[in-house]
């Protein structure tokens, strides 16, 4: 009986041993001590002194890494180079290069199963992994940038295929599966990714969905294509912003005529990116600030630029810092996306570049007629009939199987889908993009601020962004750069387009000597922060930048305020708390709401408006006031624009920015004030009065007396940066910080967005920079290298970089681990 | 005492070059060796519990054992303690049913040799 009972045992062990039950992975070598996951305990850190083989080295690579764990590479080929990046990319990021191209190609039901399968759904149907297949096919293998993405794919695959069982990160483990083979497309699929994340943005979305409520004419006054506030990224000649204030056209009655578009949009990416107007729908932060100053107004007399790339805060980051140096023809510092054998954002000996989003309208649908509603094979164009592309898409489970099978139709303008009982394609600029990376290892190669442009300007398609760069001749230059359709007609994407006439396709893209750009301004300064590029009143045509403009207004007023600006004040700057909408806004709230309101609790009024006079405007960690005054514009937001909500919904459809509220509130006598809910015809001041008085109260009922730590700032917002899985425990969350919503650093809704990289370069006769990132080198959440970033990234601090020319130019103390690559015949 | 020691050793140096399962084959070697001792069970238990206790020891000079319990625990949404219980329970079992079904196949393979007749 007992040795039965003891062979039971012994072969359920080695069956739950060897297999995944559920989520839980195969508990026999996920445990046992020797190579499962407690021995990451033994690999956290690199070592001191390490070498490895690598297959195609043409000669040894040396990698210094220095106290901030930063690898530096030197090669005597770029080719080796690139071998040499890949290779430290995988050993310190090597589950994020797997999930991120997972998630580009439509693949992540390979490790989360059929719950996965909408998000892989959006990515194939969006035709982004057809798009990588032609670019590399069009890119050819023989080209010298070919050369160095292959080379970069041979580095990943050299450490995955020497790499310790030991070092296996933990995610792979928890997931049970393994590093596959890194391919030359995956860097292409990365890319294609990063166009999604910035490139998806349709302004008339947002103005469709208004006009389905309150019509056309009043959409386009609360979606305007020009910012009512003017302070442009090409210096348009003022010293102050200008308001283009004017009285918006009333709610009307409801429009859906355009409906079609917001429709197709919500097919093709029903993720929603599109799909805010929740009430508490965070501001947009998915923004960037960066600025340059010209030797006139810098203390050191050399040329200053500052990034800082707002993004999805993740750890790992989405940004891993290297130096590649190969003694005469490359010395690039930066960062770069793991996967991506380039430098994004930094600078040479010469030149640095950073980069904002442009926010350019670059998507736009087409009304198909095919040969067959539900088996199509052709599309009709000017009477004649082409072929329609077909692509079956399988998608795989966690154990290979296929959970679902798509049929995915293109047509010469891209994908297809079936929208309301009709066939819409969608033509999209970073389904046409492809020599991306080359414009980047470009410009690591420049030796000033226009032969960067230049470069770009060639090579550079999607995603569209406002490029600065800041030279050591002194020179600062700013330049869109990206691929803006032109179009026929009224020559803007905000209606479904009839397919069958090639008349509706793009005639090509604008030339680049029509973008905007600005060099060695008057000013002495260049700033974006996603705002509009150019003033309206200076050229015509729109580029971009629907977002608020309180961060460019806030950058420009420090910037116009100090004539000697140092590398110090520029990283002051990049976590100011002040903000220009809390200047705008605390003075129509507290100037117009001292007097008694029909229905308004006197006392809570009374209150409010005493604490928000006490306000000193700044989103500081300890500051008790703030809170009060987010509460009073989200009481605001959600008075004013009540119109926007269905009939018995407190959801609006869409919601304005605050650039448009702040347009309304010069006119105090608008119908948008009117509060639809109360019998009587509320005006501005009504609305402003109870706005407050509610946030006072619900304040006070939420975090006890003003002065109580309840109204600290940095109890109510907070910095979470999620692990890459969502798991909590390899996450960072909660995180206090300086800044709120719309100021430099911003922090709002779910704080998952932020800074993701702050950057400050002096260019001098020798470069100086410092720079930081929410996160650490390591992708090893055991690792010490893993969050070591996080509190100065909280504090605000940057930390000096290292730019050695040789390897010896790194003492001794200021290195933390060496890593020698040998070539290794295949 | 030397017995317990060496079954920690070679199901430490078997976990190495074999992995889990190398626990298995150094428990059912025991067994078949302990097999009129009835293999000893408990004690290939708790020898092949301190063949792991070893491996995680090394594991730990690495300085970040804890962290490596908080990170992996909370991924799996269990307490540390149950993690690092659970991992030594796993040696523990096999050693244990590996031991006792070892003696049961050498208790076989000695009948069986008793059940030939000799033919020279």
């Amino acid at each position: 009986m007992r040795v039965a009972g003891a062979f039971v045992v012994l072969i359920g062990l080695l069956v739950a041993g060897a297999r995944r039950i559920g989520p839980a992975p195969a508990l026999g070598p996920f445990l046992e001590p020797a190579h499962g996951v407690w021995s990451l305990a033994r690999s956290a850190e690199l070592p001191r002194k390490s070498s490895a083989a690598v297959v195609n080295l043409g000669a040894a690579v040396r990698v210094v890494y220095d106290e901030r764990a930063v690898p530096h590479i030197f090669a005597t080929t770029e080719e080796d180079a690139y071998r040499g990046l890949g290779y430290v990319v995988a050993r310190d990021r090597l589950f994020q290069l797997y999930v991120q191209t997972l998630a580009a190609t439509g693949r992540l039901t390979e490790i989360a199963g059929a719950r996965a399968l909408p998000l892989d759904r959006e990515m194939r149907g969006l035709g982004l992994p057809r798009a990588a297949e032609r670019a590399i096919a069009a890119a050819g293998d023989t080209t010298a940038f070919m050369r160095l993405v292959n080379a970069y794919a041979d580095g990943v695959n050299a450490y995955v295929r020497q790499m310790p069982a030991a070092e296996l990160p933990l995610e792979f483990r928890l997931t049970g599966t393994r590093p596959p083979v890194w391919s030359a497309i995956d860097s292409y699929h990365l890319f294609n990714r990063m166009g999604y994340t910035l490139a998806y943005l349709a302004v008339e979305n947002d103005r469709s969905a208004a006009a389905s409520r309150v019509g056309a004419r009043a959409a386009d006054a609360l979606f305007p294509d020009d910012s009512p506030i003017q302070e442009p990224i090409q210096p348009n000649g003022q010293s102050a912003p200008r308001m283009d204030f004017h009285a918006l056209a009333p709610p009307g009655a409801p429009d859906t005529s355009a409906s079609l578009m917001l429709a197709a949009s919500r097919v093709f990416v029903p993720s929603g990116q599109h799909a805010r107007g929740n009430p508490d729908d965070p501001p947009r932060t998915m923004a960037s600030n960066n600025w340059a100053v010209s030797p006139s107004r810098s203390a050191s007399g050399h040329a200053l630029l500052a990034g800082d790339p707002h993004l999805d805060l993740s750890l790992p980051s989405i940004w891993y810092e290297a130096h590649v140096v190969v003694p005469g023809r490359l010395d690039v510092y930066g960062v770069t996306i793991p996967g991506a054998p380039a430098m994004v954002i930094g600078f040479n000996r010469d030149v640095a570049w950073t980069f904002t989003n442009t926010g350019a309208d670059v998507v736009d649908y087409y009304s198909e007629q095919v040969d067959d509603e539900a088996h199509p094979t052709r599309y009709q164009v000017d009477g004649a009939w082409r072929p329609l592309e077909q692509r079956i898409e399988r998608y795989r489970g966690m154990h290979r199987e296929v959970v679902a099978t798509d049929t995915m139709y293109f047509t010469h303008r891209g994908p297809m889908r079936r929208v309301r009982n009709r066939w819409i394609s969608m033509r999209w600029t970073v389904l046409e993009a492809g020599r991306e990376l080359s414009a980047f290892y470009g410009i690591a190669h420049a030796t000033s601020a226009a032969q960067l442009e230049s470069i770009m300007g060639a090579s550079y398609k999607a995603p569209a962004q406002n490029m600065l760069a800041a030279d050591r001749g002194g020179h600062i230059a700013m330049q869109s750069t990206g691929r803006f359709p032109i179009r026929a007609g009224d020559g803007k994407g905000s209606g479904v387009r009839d397919g069958r006439f090639s008349a509706s396709d793009w005639l090509g893209a604008l030339p680049v000597a029509q973008y905007p750009h600005a060099a060695d301004p008057g000013q002495g300064y260049l700033a974006s922060a996603n705002q509009q590029p150019i003033d309206p009143r200076v050229a015509a045509g729109w580029w971009g930048g629907n977002y608020d403009p309180w961060r460019a207004m806030r950058i420009n007023a420090l910037l116009r305020a100090d004539s000697a600006v140092t590398p110090a004040a520029m990283q002051r700057f990049q976590t100011d708390p002040g903000s220009a909408r809390a200047d705008l806004f605390v003075p129509a709230f507290l100037g117009v709401a001292r007097r008694t309101v029909p229905g308004v609790n006197a006392n809570a009024l009374a209150n409010g408006i005493r604490l928000l006079a006490q306000w000193d405007r700044k989103y500081t960690k300890d500051n008790r006031r703030a809170v009060l005054f987010e509460e009073a514009m989200r009481e605001l937001v959600r008075r004013t624009w009540d119109e926007l909500a269905a009939e018995g919904d407190t959801r609006r459809v869409a919601t304005p920015s605050t650039a448009v509220l702040a347009e309304l509130l010069a006119d105090s006598a608008s119908q948008w004030w009117d509060d639809r809910s109360t019998p009587q015809v509320e005006r501005r001041d009504d609305i402003l009065a109870a706005s407050l008085a509610a946030a006072y109260t619900t304040v006070h009922l939420r975090s006890g007396e003003p002065d109580a730590d309840g109204w600290r700032w940095d109890r109510i917002r907070f910095a979470n940066i999620n692990h890459l899985l969502r798991l909590p425990a390899l996450s960072a969350l909660k995180l206090p910080v300086q800044g709120g919503p719309e100021t430099l650093s911003p922090s709002s809704g779910t704080g998952t967005h932020g800074s993701s990289w702050r950057m400050v370069v002096e260019l001098g006769s020798e470069i100086r920079a410092w720079a930081t990132y929410p996160g650490g080198q390591s992708g090893n959440p055991i690792s010490t290298r893993y969050d070591d970033r996080i509190p100065l990234w909280t504090r605000g601090e940057l930390q000096p970089l290292h730019v050695p020319r040789t390897p010896d130019g790194l003492t001794s103390a200021q290195r933390s681990s060496e890593l020698d690559l040998i070539p290794r015949r295949p | 005492m030397i017995a317990l020691l060496v079954i920690a050793m070679a199901a430490g140096a078997f976990t190495f070059i074999a992995g889990w399962w190398g626990v298995v084959v150094v428990a059912l070697g025991a067994g078949i060796v302990f097999s009129k001792d009835d293999g000893r069970p408990w004690r290939v238990a708790l020898g092949a519990t301190m063949g792991w206790v070893l491996l995680l020891g090394l594991d730990a000079m690495g300085g970040r054992f804890g962290r490596v319990a908080t990170a992996v625990s909370g991924s799996m949404s269990i307490p540390s303690a149950a993690l690092l219980g659970v991992t030594l329970l796993l040696p523990g079992l096999m050693g244990w049913s590996g031991a006792t079904v070892g003696a049961a196949i050498g208790h076989a393979v000695q009948y069986r040799r008793r059940a030939v007749p000799d033919v020279m």
